[in-house]
């Protein structure tokens, strides 16, 4: 399949970021089509239609999320856009942020309107100060040409935004600890239900979005939601952007179909680093199980991924080649785990400071078979008992290479490092 | 609505927002938690409390799962238990096996829980991380590494006590509670912190490493600090108390103490205690048996019989102790001439209520208020002079309830948002008048009921008066905010008044109760669940000295006198008996010959310290019955060394009428005695009939046959929180609306009740602090950690007016003397108004209070002027 050009289609342009670039090129044409042909309910039916999910990795679907916020009747409303992007190989909102900054305004005025919400706060994390920056002086153009303020476009919709920076904590990325960390509280996850659509910033209604599922939504708005759903697979359409990294030609930022084959979005990078074999893949970031090279032809998506035992996530594929060392693979990320967990839950917090020494002892050379099993069991008990997502899916990359490369662990223990061929065989 | 669902294989049926642990503990199935906390908002960190639901692919952790029809759960299965088991493990990671060093050992969540539901070895066998320990608190002690980062005393702070002082910093396994910016501790002390930790990290700093916890004898009891009347234990070893722990259970405080009742216990202990009995010879109090004091002090005593001695007695003690004071006068000594120095408060404030509500205490209970939707505070920091209503009212706040306060300073309860409307003592009147100009303007009550009471017309009439803008120039408050208490307070289903020493002890003071009760009933708030009026006082027993006639107007439960001698089969003294003002007085004119004073310093309490001095010179017998030798001690002729906390028994009346019986946790100190006991030795001695008692429970059974209100509490058992007289026990004493009879509005002419002067222009609060109680509690070392001496606070504005800088030395001076202090600047403060405890030996209340008629003794408001002096 080939490159998309549509969430990226102005990302190359001179001053990209400006709004006159922004509006000679199609920009700010779908709010006007909403505020003026549409009604908030019909939006959300073309959401609905697009079969869109969040793109931040949770791929819940955003026009079933719209319409339970439309519900609520509370006010105040928020819309809060999840621009923390703080998986381990993911950088595509980067893109967005740093290229494309009113795709995001736009998209976030559109999901105003379409539930009814009075105001938009972007979070944004505090290692991308320029994209802050730029953000700042997107809205303030925007509410210049009353894009964004009182009565936009001479409606009734009343909605700005403030870029509110974060402070360096992965945990943040989670909606709810978001939310406390946005309130200036500290960022630690919320007991769900109630969800952040009935109780969320300030305990009221908030609808929380990634950069790329709102800068998807000015183009269903003037494509229509059916255009979107004929892109890609079928089951979890639309244009993705995919972060590729690590042992490719030429890693990077790619916008490709849903569904895309792994094998082919390699090949759009440039294909393997220096002509090595392609060993494993982390399709989803850290969080995400590993892909070994049977599995090599899987389509990166959500159904599809998850059918493998692994998941799509925000799309952050890390390559490994023949050369990786799958142990030191794990440890690391274990280790980012470990720095990142909040430390709110007990098998977190205490599981992953256990979990990192075993795998520390097993790289020293001093570990054993019955750490394995062992490992395995702390990680059973970590993801059966955490209280968010962030300790459920530490443990993935710690039992997807025991489980798929156990033979390397089994070098480290019979204390012979040298590293196994790309198919993982046992010594 | 009620939800259906099965624990365990057996039916609950619970509210649709029950939680399964919620449910499960109804049919007392204990799930095990570590971060729950049945006063704090779930948590669901822990995960303990993990359970299994038939369906569920994950376990679930009980405390944050609501219930759902038809809900199917396990509580004990093999998947639970391993759950439970790898909690325990992974909490073992870090958690360093201190228990051979721990203060909690023996008493600790994590070790209980282990040894139920964990194994025996870990399987752990890395590095456990380690952070810098740190000493935060001379109280609270902070064991970091023992965390388990349940965050309960985070939350606590927060949610209960309202302080927030402790947060948690850094992340994961590095995440450690600091205190507010990392700096030294710096909250209420009330304990809450080392109440709710489950193990061993929040510990009390005095009682580190002094005995293990099952070394420790437990007594149950009540505190004698405050008239809150909160229950406690004592922790005793070897006849010493060590320690305060929480007791959970009915009465007031479920479990909650302030800083005195939990780290003030130490006084007793103090080394100054008087051990034995002294008498004076050759001008030197020298030691003696109690036998020979007991007949030196009867044989003086009985000299002066009818009228010609007195006696003053400390609201502190317990009512089988001031029964016994006021028989032994009225019998032995056939004189009225008794009183306490809460007796005045006592005389103030009670027959209003008694002419407007008919009754002679509190009629309402302490624990209603948190369901208040409007609460109005006069005069009053409710969170100095009684911590526990404080935290009812806290929990209100956080439901919504809109609160005002009309008083000189803002309180703490600021933080929690409520409306401080800042007026010179005195001015409060003005706003009450204001706000009830507004109810009736506004129309903001059906008035249907109360228009035909007799005085609603004057009522009306006199509030016309003055405009709110009137009333915004006298007090400077503004008309706006009047207008919103006066709609918050009438719109509200459930509204209730507090007033405290500030507003009773005005010169003025009744005038001003009365247009708060004229308040009530326009609004109809008055005798429901959650409507009322509280008036405040922070002495403990004070009410059980009203109820004990331990005051000259009054007999025993203000029976009259044929009724009482009827019950004590003798005759009783006709003339009319002095209070202790007048007491010190006649002594100073050397009307009154001998004077008994037990728990009381008059230069503590009483105003004109230099006709108090020359009262104790001119009296021709002087005896002092105290804990500790006191300035008055000093000058006696005998000295009688009393019991004091933790060391007697009886029972003490809380504000809420709440009878409790107070239990001995450690033998007398010395050869001390218990004060009913140093009664019943002297009656003897004078041969007097009907004070012959065995124990307090033998007082109380006479008690509860003389005193109306105390019928039948001789009888029950008075642990446990007691019961509220009437038995069998009375939230309310009067019930919707006015009392039979008693339809009628004060309708107060005046605007103010305190005259400006323009020689003593400011006003000086002689005021209470949160970590001090009287005179006792400078004696323990634990609060004197807290705050040891008194300084004059003043709002920087007066400050300038007066050319007073910050942390100078001042010398303040009234129309009876002066004192000197050192002055600090205020924010809090309105202009105008100075504020200084009165706990401290730097400060003698007598110095400044001023004597004499219109201005009663133990003044809470003083007029003054004060100048800078160069150090």
């Amino acid at each position: 399949m080939s490159e998309l050009k549509i969430l990226t289609k102005r990302a190359g342009l001179p001053d990209s970021v400006k709004i006159d670039t922004y509006l000679a090129n199609d920009g700010y044409k779908a709010l006007t089509k909403a505020l003026k042909e549409m009604t908030p309910a019909q939006v959300r039916d073309e959401v609905l239609k697009s079969k869109l999910r969040g793109r931040g990795g949770a791929g819940f679907a955003t026009g079933m999320k719209w319409d339970f916020a439309s519900k609520n009747t509370t006010k105040p409303k928020f819309i809060v856009c999840n621009a923390d992007e703080g998986e381990p190989g993911t950088f595509k909102d980067r893109v967005i942020l740093k290229f494309d900054p009113h795709a995001l305004l736009e998209g976030m005025a559109i999901a105003a309107f379409a539930v009814d919400a009075d105001h938009g706060y972007i979070y944004i994390r505090g290692e991308y100060p320029e994209e802050a920056q730029i953000l700042m002086d997107a809205v303030k153009e925007a509410e210049e040409r009353g894009y964004l303020g009182k009565n936009i476009l001479g409606s009734d919709l009343s909605f700005t935004i403030t870029v509110h920076r974060g402070a360096g904590a992965y945990v943040c990325g989670e909606e709810t600890a978001l939310i406390e960390s946005l309130e200036g509280s500290r960022g630690q996850s919320r007991i769900r239900p109630p969800f952040p659509v009935n109780s969320g910033y300030r305990k009221l209604p908030t609808v929380v979005n990634n950069v790329e599922s709102l800068s998807c939504v000015p183009h269903i708005v003037l494509n229509g939601g059916a255009w979107f759903a004929g892109i890609g697979n079928p089951e979890c359409p639309g244009p993705k952007l995919f972060s590729i990294s690590g042992a490719v030609e030429k890693p990077g930022v790619y916008e490709l179909p849903m569904g895309v084959p792994l094998r082919e979005l390699i090949e759009t990078a440039g294909g393997m680093k220096d002509g090595k074999d392609f060993k494993a893949a982390f399709p989803g970031g850290a969080s995400s199980a590993c892909m070994d090279a049977s599995e090599i032809d899987t389509g990166l998506d959500f159904n599809s991924l998850a059918a493998i035992g692994t998941m799509l996530g925000s799309g952050a594929v890390m390559i490994l080649d023949e050369t990786a060392d799958m142990v030191k693979a794990a440890y690391v990320l274990t280790r980012f785990f470990d720095h990142e967990s909040c430390g709110k839950c007990t098998p977190c917090r205490e599981g992953l400071t256990w979990v990192k020494q075993v795998m520390a002892g097993i790289l020293e050379g001093k570990g054993t078979e019955e750490d394995l099993d062992l490992l395995l069991d702390i990680c059973e008990q970590i993801q059966g008992a955490s209280f968010c997502g962030l300790g459920d899916a530490s443990v993935n990359c710690v039992t997807s290479t025991i489980r798929k490369f156990r033979g390397e662990y089994l070098n480290y223990i019979n204390k012979e490092p040298r590293v196994r061929a790309a198919s993982g065989e046992k010594s | 609505m009620k939800v259906n669902l099965t624990i365990d294989g057996r039916q609950v049926a619970v509210d649709a927002q029950a939680t399964v642990l919620e449910a499960a503990k109804t049919i007392g199935i204990e799930i095990p938690t570590f971060c729950y906390h049945p006063r704090l908002e779930v948590f669901g960190g822990c995960r303990m409390c993990l359970v299994e639901v038939e369906g569920w692919r994950k376990l679930e952790t009980a405390c944050t799962c609501k219930v759902s029809e038809g809900m199917i759960v396990h509580t004990d299965t093999p998947k639970v238990q391993a759950g439970r088991k790898a909690m325990l493990e992974f909490l073992l990671v870090n958690h360093p096996l201190d228990c051979p060093v721990c203060d909690r050992s023996g008493a600790c969540d994590l070790q209980d829980l282990v040894f139920k539901y964990g194994s025996a070895e870990t399987r752990f066998k890395g590095q456990k991380r380690v952070l810098p320990d740190r000493v935060v608190s001379p109280l609270i002690d902070r064991n970091v590494n023992r965390c388990i980062q349940c965050k309960r005393c985070v939350r606590a702070c927060d949610e209960i006590q309202g302080v927030a002082a402790l947060g948690m910093a850094h992340r994961g396994a590095k995440t450690v509670v600091v205190p507010f910016m990392d700096k030294t501790l710096d909250c209420e002390f009330c304990g809450h912190c080392i109440y709710v930790c489950p193990v061993g990290c929040v510990t009390p700093m005095p009682a580190r490493h002094v005995a293990r916890t099952w070394e420790m004898e437990k007594t149950p009891s009540v505190c004698s600090y405050c008239s809150n009347g909160c229950r406690l234990e004592y922790n005793s070893r070897d006849e010493k108390v060590l320690k305060v722990s929480h007791l959970e259970g009915p009465g007031v405080n479920n479990a909650s103490l302030c800083s005195k009742g939990f780290f003030g216990y130490d006084a007793i202990n103090h080394p100054d205690r008087i051990t034995t009995p002294l008498i004076r010879k050759n001008g030197q109090l020298t030691e003696s048996s109690w036998e020979e004091a007991l007949e030196t002090v009867a044989e003086k005593l009985g000299q002066f019989s009818g009228g010609q001695a007195g006696g003053i007695a400390s609201p502190r003690m317990t009512n089988e102790d001031l029964y016994l004071f006021q028989k032994f006068f009225r019998t032995a000594l056939k004189s009225n001439n008794v009183d306490t120095t809460s007796g005045n408060w006592a005389r103030k404030v009670l027959p209003v209520l008694d002419e407007r509500l008919g009754v002679f205490a509190s009629p309402n209970s302490v624990g209603e208020l948190s369901g208040a939707g409007a609460i109005l505070i006069v005069g009053c920091d409710i969170t100095v002079s009684a911590p526990i209503t404080g935290l009812k009212i806290k929990e209100a706040l956080r439901k919504g309830a809109r609160v005002t306060e009309i008083n000189p300073a803002r309180s703490p309860l600021k933080r929690l948002g409520t409306r401080s409307l800042l007026v010179s003592p005195g001015q409060e009147l003005a706003v009450v008048k204001g706000m009830i100009r507004v109810i009736l303007d506004e129309e903001l009550v059906d008035l249907s009921a109360v228009r035909s009471w007799e005085g609603f017309g004057d009522l009306e009439k006199t509030v016309r008066e003055k405009d709110l803008d009137d009333i915004a120039g006298m007090t400077g408050v503004d008309r706006e905010a009047i207008r919103q208490a006066a709609r918050d307070f009438a719109g509200a289903p459930k509204a209730s008044i507090l007033f405290g020493e500030i507003a009773a002890l005005q010169p003025g003071g009744e005038k001003l109760i009365h247009a708060l009760l004229d308040l009530l009933f326009v609004t109809g708030k008055a005798g429901r669940e959650g409507s009322g009026i509280h008036p405040v006082y922070s002495p403990a027993n004070y009410q059980g000295a009203v109820d004990m006639g331990a005051g000259p107007s009054w007999l025993p439960g203000r029976v009259d006198k044929k009724a009482l001698e009827k019950a004590w089969g003798t005759s009783l003294p006709e003339e009319a008996g002095l209070d202790a003002l007048r007491m010190i007085q006649a002594a100073s004119e050397g009307k009154l010959k001998a004077l008994y004073l037990v728990g009381v310093d008059p230069f503590s309490s009483i105003p004109g310290s230099s006709e108090v001095q020359e009262a104790l010179e001119k009296l021709e017998f002087l005896v002092v019955q105290d804990l500790f030798m006191t300035e008055a001690a000093r000058n006696a002729d005998v000295v009688l060394p009393a019991a004091g906390m933790a060391e007697r028994e009886g029972t003490l009346t809380s504000s809420e009428r709440r009878v409790q019986k107070i239990s001995k946790a450690v033998r007398e100190s010395g050869e001390s005695r218990a004060d009913w006991k140093i009664f019943t030795g002297l009656a003897a001695a004078l041969k007097a009939s009907g004070m012959d008692f065995s124990s307090p429970k033998d007082i109380l059974g006479e008690i509860s046959r003389v005193v109306p209100s105390y019928a039948g509490l001789g009888d029950v058992d008075l642990g446990n929180g007691g019961v509220q007289w009437p038995a069998p026990g009375t939230e309310r004493l009067c019930g919707d609306g006015a009392p039979g009879g008693k339809e009628r509005f004060g309708a107060v002419a005046e605007w103010s009740t305190m005259e400006k002067g323009s020689q003593y222009p400011l006003s000086l609060i002689l005021g209470e602090l949160l970590f001090h109680s009287g005179s006792l509690s400078r004696y323990s070392e634990n609060l004197n950690k807290i705050v040891s001496s008194a300084c004059l606070l003043l709002n920087p504005q007066t400050a300038a007016e007066f050319k007073i800088p910050d942390e100078s030395t001042v010398r303040i001076y009234s129309a009876n003397g002066s004192v000197k202090v050192q002055a600090r600047h205020s924010e809090d403060l309105v202009p105008g108004v100075l504020f200084l405890p009165r706990h401290f030996e730097n400060v003698r209340a007598s110095d400044l209070m001023v004597p004499g008629p219109g201005t009663e003794s133990m003044t809470a408001v003083v007029k003054v002027r004060v100048e800078r002096i160069e150090e």
